[in-house]
């Protein structure tokens, strides 16, 4: 969804935003987070040894799940002109369930709450993931964005 | 990693008797540039204030690249373990968190430990506990923490 001005999303509040792609979570992707994270666990990286663990395969790192929080917000909300996104946290979070290596998860989003702030507002945003071929939710998530000028003007900066 | 965990927790009953306590802090992890980077390129958030050094220098508000507050927050399970680790049960498992605030930007090189306070272990029930980490990120060079959470895992007996 595309909001113009800033009155317009805190006007369209609390409001449906569809839904984004999927996105193939692959062992390279977790490796990869893996190996920035310092996160080395055998039951994301090692397959053959996470054949024989609960999930019976590699599942990605929950927080990688939720670390895709951005990417689909930023499909799924278009921000006003000269103004652009930091995430201010995470109200809650939950991975009901896993996300075997090769998944295709995508996220439905609802705007929750938009409320002006200092020079911006900010912004509640819930993601409900879903991942293709199972009935329970790998993630939900309430995230937090403040929403803030690309260049601030004096007056927008001033206490 | 620098340092060895400081600390055991043997089992569920020693979990309950550390509820309301510190567990401990781990050693300094150095966020550089190129983490930064894999992480942009693993999650799809290329954004400008991550990734792009040369427009951060000119008109970034913190003066450079910052690290992303989720590859913050993802750096905790490893460093966690260097501070405590629980023994004499199967497994846990990352249940979610509440109240994850990135309360200061991580510039790019800086260094980051996490301190680690136990605020609650609650029975579910099935056998299975609740324990809720008093989860708070610190950098070298500020007084206040980068980010703070409350991080829940789920605790097979």
């Amino acid at each position: 969804m595309r909001f113009g001005t800033l009155d317009d999303l805190v006007r369209a509040a609390p409001t449906g935003l569809g839904v984004t792609d999927w996105e193939t979570i692959s062992q390279h992707d977790v490796d990869a987070f893996g190996r920035s994270t310092r996160a080395l666990e055998w039951i994301h990286l090692d397959g053959r040894k996470a054949v024989e663990g609960p999930f019976a395969g590699p599942v990605a790192h929950g927080f990688l799940t939720l670390a895709l929080a951005t990417h689909f917000q930023t499909q799924l909300l278009e921000l006003p002109p000269v103004f652009f996104g930091v995430n201010y946290g995470v109200r809650s979070a939950r991975f009901p369930s896993p996300v075997p290596v090769g998944s295709r998860v995508r996220a439905t989003g609802t705007l929750l709450e938009a409320e002006p702030a200092p020079s911006g507002c900010r912004i509640l945003v819930e993601l409900r993931y879903e991942r293709a071929g199972a009935a329970k939710p790998p993630c939900v998530a309430e995230v937090i964005t403040l929403v803030v000028p690309t260049d601030p003007t004096p007056e927008a900066t001033s206490p | 990693m620098t340092t060895k965990a400081t600390n055991a927790i043997n089992g569920l009953d020693d979990l309950r008797r550390r509820v309301g306590a510190e567990i401990g802090v781990s050693g300094w992890v150095k966020v550089d540039q190129g983490t930064i980077d894999d992480f942009a390129r693993v999650t799809g958030d290329h954004q400008w204030i991550h990734v792009d050094v040369e427009r951060c220098r000119r008109e970034s508000p913190f003066g450079g690249t910052i690290a992303h507050g989720y590859l913050i927050l993802s750096l905790g399970p490893t460093l966690s373990y260097e501070v405590a680790q629980l023994e004499g049960v199967s497994m846990g498992i990352n249940y979610g968190l509440d109240r994850l605030r990135l309360t200061s930007p991580l510039r790019a090189g800086s260094r980051l430990r996490l301190r680690v306070g136990l605020a609650a272990a609650d029975d579910k029930g099935d056998g299975t506990v609740l324990a809720r980490w008093r989860w708070t990120f610190e950098t070298e060079d500020l007084e206040r923490p980068v980010a703070v959470a409350e991080m829940l895992s789920k605790i097979y007996p």
